[in-house]
């Protein structure tokens, strides 16, 4: 194996590692892409230009110039990622990658090109130091599982390069001639390493992780000590609140781990084989699910965060030594956190009647029969509940997911936007813990109050009003229900019947639309009523 | 413009900033030290970052590992001697070498390299390249042979030679000291000079005085009975007629011509040891080429003259190819006889070292990296020829030799002596 090319090879598998662990921490991906590849490229060709020469180049008057090309143009090589990270900044607005993250690009390039223009042991020996610090910071950095089938090859060759380069610096001297088997010697010893290596991957693996993180190692890391705009993971301790484990920036509303020994109401409950004496905690009880028999007795009572973050003081104060590793519990005057795209509207409650400037709730208004009973329905191994059809007609395919975490919410009533059609707690499987309000609201019946810190998470269906504002579409009336027109008993005859003392209302009402042009046919029921909230919102206190 | 930058950021680079750190850093020129490191480096990225660290922990372990314990191993049974033939040759002869290895132990080695002073590590047919064996089989005895060229005078051995392999890895190497039975002395080279001194004005100067030795020279000193072997034309007649049997008649011989020759050993302690070994060169081309023409030569030789002839030269080329110039600068100065013949100098032309020492009526060898000095002639202090080591010295001995003979200045000073 030539091992200029090997060394080359090395390189490239480096630079790949550390593209996966600067594409985790990047905001425009094909920009890292096509930079790391335009200079794979630029040093694959300088190679392979260099390989062609004859050997007696080297000692030509070209070499020297081709020589000092090479080294002005390498500084501007290993500059590029400060350079990228500059207009990313700057010229774009964006955020660019981190610090760390630019220096390894730059260490990364600086590997690249030197093994391009390698042409002596001392050069090659550089680059392969480079492309192992890089491969193993990208290792040890990277929580990516395909780190592994970059690592792995990478091993082999850098073996087998280690063992190409100790051959080539002795057998020009070799006394007597003979027919090594050099492929298959070293392939016997690749065997042994990979054995050694099997033993140490199995050793890694059996260990958990959760028992060997303690902190984050750079300061983009997030953890317990510093943070960054640019973080990638949080570990520690703290809040445990991150929720995702691929993007940083999100909050995490986790399903928390039960305390069942609190005295607020919960939804789980357990039977146990842990006995002691009783406990004089009062309770308040309501319907609980049943667990499984996984009960870790604790020693002391555990903690709970309402907040989703935690601020920090940029004092830096001396830790106390006798503080217990302990983390401590947060209160917020939140009512829910919201995890999803914003702004969301969540509905509480809905009112029907307005008078005398208040609003009201008619008695006779009962959404919840019109309403379907929650179904039960898996959805990748996790109990969700189907609340609510809407019609495809009227709505995007594409359903939308967000997730609320009751903090202070003293009610049953479950926040969530109009036209939800799934909801999922955790755990809870039968479909009688939820329910409709008069008003049409989703509750969960026969409880006081949400239990605080329950996550509801729930998936919403976004309106497509095309129809509506069709004139042509058996849609575009207000309630294409016939029912809906005629029976008193229905509550949209309070909105589509007048008293005949409100003539003159009435009048204004077909004289405004005249006037906005939508008392014709041509002009859906929706476009009117999208009119007249328009006009009621920008109202500035005309008579009309 | 840009190369001399270029040059001159290198000449940056390479500088020594901080040599009192360097026995701290220089495990690092090691590969083995890069190993440790790296290895030391994953592993506390496993402990604080990601298990995943771990695996390359484990890799490099056993690279590590590998590298380390396998020269260890291959080494365990090797024994080997080196030796030469002949054992004493010039600078520059070409002589066999032969390494006989024995591997007692059942698993062959691979990539071994010899270990040996630079004078004697290469070999003919790859200059550059260290003396290296590709395998030794298991259970065998093996003997390698290959030509080498002996650069610089010395008896050899300087230091321990050594049999060494980083085999796999190239990270860290054993090594095994070969036994070395007979050591190599390697002379310094003779140049091939051509010319005599010439001998001009008397008859003395042209035959050489006579002695009363008995030779084909010279007046008669009388007559005996022939013997086996003489020649005819010795038959002396006359006595032949008159006692009736051969007589033959007993001429003078003549008396060899003498040279003394000495080396400044003051000087050569403290020039170079270029010049130093130009200067023991000169010296034995100059002792070998006169006593090759029959005469008498004297060479000054730690701290007393010592003839130069057939006999005893190889233990006097031994002494010289042991010399060491720092350890003779005490030896006493020569004395040149007045009537010891041609008296010859070798020294150095670098300023300040002793060239003020040389004799009235001497003739002076002198090294120095420069040109040759036209000879003196009508200086009646002495006559010195300047040898430009790194100039073609062989051909500049020649000339100088040459017009030392032709000019004859010599025959000069033997004749006001």
């Amino acid at each position: 194996m030539n091992r200029n090319w090997g060394t080359l090879t090395l390189a490239i598998l480096a630079s790949l590692s550390i593209l996966l662990l600067r594409l985790q921490g990047s905001s425009t991906p094909a920009w890292v892409i096509i930079e790391t590849f335009v200079c794979i490229a630029l040093s694959l060709m300088i190679r392979l230009w260099m390989n062609r020469q004859p050997s007696s180049w080297l000692e030509s008057k070209s070499a020297g110039r081709f020589r000092t090309v090479f080294f002005a143009t390498g500084v501007l090589v290993v500059l590029v990622p400060w350079v990228s990270k500059l207009i990313q900044t700057r010229g774009m607005g964006g955020n660019g990658e981190a610090t760390e993250l630019v220096w390894m690009g730059m260490l990364q390039y600086a590997a690249l090109w030197i093994a391009a223009g390698a042409t002596q042991s001392r050069h090659e020996w550089l680059s392969f130091l480079m492309s192992c610090f890089l491969t193993i910071f990208g290792l040890a950095t990277s929580d990516r599982e395909g780190m592994i089938q970059i690592v792995g090859p990478f091993a082999i060759i850098a073996a087998w390069w280690l063992m190409a380069r100790y051959w080539s610096s002795i057998e020009g001297g070799f006394v007597a001639s003979e027919n090594i088997p050099l492929v298959r010697m070293r392939m016997t010893i690749l065997l042994g390493l990979a054995g050694i290596a099997g033993v140490a991957l199995w050793l890694a693996t059996s260990v958990g992780r959760e028992t060997v993180l303690l902190d984050g190692f750079m300061p983009t890391s997030g953890g317990k000590q510093r943070a960054d705009a640019s973080a990638r993971q949080g570990v520690g301790d703290g809040d445990m609140l991150v929720a995702a484990r691929d993007e940083a920036f999100t909050f995490g509303a986790v399903d928390t781990d039960l305390f069942l020994e609190s005295e607020v109401p919960s939804m789980y409950d357990l039977v146990s084989e842990i006995y002691g004496e009783a406990s004089n905690k009062k309770r308040k009880y309501a319907r609980a699910i049943s667990l499984d028999q996984q009960v870790q007795e604790m020693e002391r009572e555990g903690t709970e965060s309402k907040k989703n973050s935690r601020e920090f003081s940029a004092l830096r104060k001396p830790k106390d030594p006798s503080q217990s590793f302990r983390p401590e519990g947060t209160e917020s005057r939140a009512v829910v956190q919201l995890i999803g795209r914003t702004p969301a509207w969540l509905r509480s409650e809905s009112f029907d009647r307005f008078e005398n400037g208040t609003w009201y709730q008619s008695p006779a208004l009962d959404l919840a029969k019109r309403n379907m009973e929650p179904e039960l329905k898996v959805i990748q191994d996790k109990p969700w509940m189907t609340v609510q059809s809407i019609s495809s007609e009227l709505a995007y395919p594409v359903r939308e997911r967000l997730a609320v975490k009751v903090i202070g919410l003293e009610s049953p009533r479950l926040l969530s936007p109009s036209w939800i059609t799934h909801i999922h707690i955790d755990r809870i499987d039968q479909p009688d813990f939820f329910g409709w309000t008069q008003d049409g609201q989703l509750m969960m019946p026969n409880r006081d109050t949400v239990p605080r810190l329950t996550v509801v998470h729930q998936l919403t269906q976004i309106p497509s009003l095309h129809v509506l504002r069709d004139p042509h579409h058996p849609m575009c009336q207000l309630s294409h229900a016939p029912a809906a027109h005629g029976r008193s008993s229905d509550f949209l005859s309070h909105y589509l019947q007048i008293d005949a003392s409100e003539k003159n209302a009435v009048q204004c009402a077909r004289s405004w639309l005249e006037e906005q042009g939508l008392a014709g046919e041509s002009a859906t029921d929706w476009e009117r009523v999208s009119a007249s909230k328009s006009a009621v919102q920008s109202w500035n206190d005309s008579p009309r | 413009m840009g190369q001399e930058m270029i040059d001159r950021m290198g000449s940056a680079m390479h500088y020594d900033f901080c040599p009192w750190a360097n026995k701290y850093v220089y495990w690092l020129k090691r590969p083995i030290g890069w190993v440790v490191l790296a290895f030391l480096a994953s592993l506390l990225l496993g402990i604080y970052v990601s298990h995943q660290a771990y695996m390359a922990a484990g890799i490099i372990a056993a690279v590590g590992v590998i590298g380390a314990a396998w020269p260890w191993i291959s080494m365990i049974g090797i024994r080997g001697e080196l030796s030469w033939n002949p054992s004493r040759c010039e600078e520059g002869d070409t002589i066999d070498t032969t390494l006989t290895i024995a591997n007692r132990w059942p698993w062959p080695a691979w990539g071994l390299v010899v270990q040996a002073d630079d004078a004697i590590s290469e070999q003919i047919d790859a200059p550059e390249q260290p003396i290296s064996l590709s395998k030794v089989p298991a259970w065998t005895r093996s003997r390698f042979r290959w030509l080498c060229q002996p650069k610089a005078r010395g008896v050899y051995p300087k230091r321990q030679v050594r049999l060494t392999t980083a085999f796999p890895f190239g990270i860290w190497s054993c090594s095994r000291m070969l036994h070395v039975s007979e050591p190599l002395i390697v002379w310094p080279r003779s140049v091939r000079l051509t010319d005599v001194p010439e001998n001009s004005g008397t008859q003395h100067l042209g035959i050489g005085g006579v002695s009363q030795r008995v030779g084909d020279d010279g007046d008669w000193m009388g007559v005996r009975p022939y013997r086996e072997g003489d020649s005819l034309r010795q038959v002396h007649w006359a006595q032949t007629a008159r006692r009736d049997m051969l007589v033959v008649f007993e001429r003078q011989t003549r008396s060899r011509q003498t040279a003394s020759i000495a080396m400044d050993t003051l000087a050569a302690a403290n020039c170079s040891s270029a010049e130093s070994d130009w200067m023991l060169r000169i010296l034995v081309s100059l002792a070998n080429h006169l006593m090759h023409h029959s005469w008498n030569v004297r060479v000054h030789m730690g701290g007393r003259w010592q003839v130069w002839h057939s006999g005893n030269r190889d233990r006097l080329m031994d002494e010289i190819a042991a010399w060491d110039p720092h350890a003779s600068h005490k030896v006493s100065e020569p004395n040149f006889e007045r009537d010891s013949g041609y008296s010859i100098a070798i020294s150095t032309a670098t300023p300040g070292i002793a060239t003020t020492r040389v004799h009235q009526g001497v003739c002076v060898f002198r090294t120095q990296a420069g040109g040759i000095m036209p000879p003196d002639i009508g200086d009646d202090s002495h006559t010195a020829w300047t040898i430009c080591i790194e100039d073609h010295p062989e051909d500049a001995l020649r000339e100088a030799w040459r017009q030392l003979c032709q000019w004859g200045v010599a025959s000069e000073a033997i004749g006001r002596s």
